[in-house]
């Protein structure tokens, strides 16, 4: 079997794209300024990080207006829930591949009811 | 894009790891979950209730102008439910509704089996699944301890209705210092 560390998908693996991921998993759609905040990023580093997540197929973005406001809506694939769900599979067997003590058990791990 | 693969990520990373995707899962549940508007909306039934089955003692009529008034007013609900999601920008998951739902209905089953009160059991299980799963340990504790309490009073001889007043009138007054502390955080 191979390690853990293997399937950790490159596309999410960076800490703000699993942190888009997993908000947008958690919801029907969010917007741009809903994330940027949630997330605490830079309207360029965000949309960076969308970008590429839009282009491995992990999210669909779509653009409507609010008057005559632009406005980005972002929605997770299920793909990309799926991708999620395996990340957090493969990290939560990181740890318990180098340490099967209880200590896993410690950590606030994610819940899968009912986002991912 | 390429980048690296992070072969090297140590356990410590990976926990790291896992509490930010929790955090992250929390505090979108937390802004999706809207506490004051379904603390209010909440309230305004238990309240309503409460009036209704004080002024017009009969429980069945109760009950189906209860359920009645609920549906009529339900695509209004809807409606503002998706007015403030939409100024908000975060449409909340289905799912996350649905568990809050279900642990309503379950509780209620439990709750008619057992003779407690119904309405009570079911919004105080909701609750607190709803504040558990957006990271308010002692908000969903407290929904308990205030569901346990309600069914208690009500056990200890004080009329169902006055006991959903009392307890419509405390949600109501959580809903509205959740409301003033969002306006003041927006």
């Amino acid at each position: 079997m191979s390690h853990p560390t293997t399937r950790l998908d490159p596309a999410i693996h960076q800490p703000a794209r699993l942190g888009i991921l997993t908000a947008a998993a958690e919801t029907k759609r969010i917007d741009f300024v809903s994330l940027r905040d949630l997330l605490d990023l830079t309207d360029g580093n965000l949309s960076r990080h969308l970008s590429t997540l839009e282009d491995a197929g992990y999210i669909t973005i779509a653009k409507t207006f609010d008057g005559r406001k632009p406005r980005t809506w972002v929605s997770a694939t299920k793909a990309g829930r799926k991708a999620l769900k395996e990340e957090i599979a493969a990290l939560r067997e990181i740890i318990g591949a180098v340490d099967s003590e209880p200590a896993v058990g410690a950590i606030p791990a994610p819940s899968p009811v009912p986002g991912t | 894009m390429a980048e690296r693969h992070d072969h090297d990520l140590s356990p410590a990373a990976a926990a790291a790891r896992l509490r930010y995707v929790g955090g992250v899962q929390q505090r979108t549940r937390r802004a999706a979950l809207m506490p004051s508007f379904v603390l209010l909306f909440t309230g305004a039934v238990v309240v309503s209730h409460g009036v209704l089955a004080t002024v017009w003692p009969h429980a069945a009529i109760v009950s189906i102008a209860w359920i009645a008034a609920l549906l009529l007013v339900r695509p209004v609900l809807m409606w503002l439910r998706n007015r403030i999601a939409e100024r908000r920008g975060l449409h909340g998951s289905p799912r996350l509704r649905l568990a809050c739902a279900g642990a309503a209905l379950v509780v209620m089953g439990v709750a008619i089996a057992f003779g407690a009160n119904p309405l009570l059991s079911a919004i105080a299980a909701a609750t607190a699944v709803a504040a558990y799963l957006g990271g308010m340990t002692a908000i969903a504790l407290a929904a308990v301890a205030a569901g346990i309490l309600g069914d208690v009073i009500i056990a200890r001889g004080v009329q169902p209705s006055i006991a959903e007043l009392f307890i419509g009138a405390g949600i109501l007054a959580v809903g509205l210092v959740c409301l003033v502390q969002e306006r003041g955080r927006a």
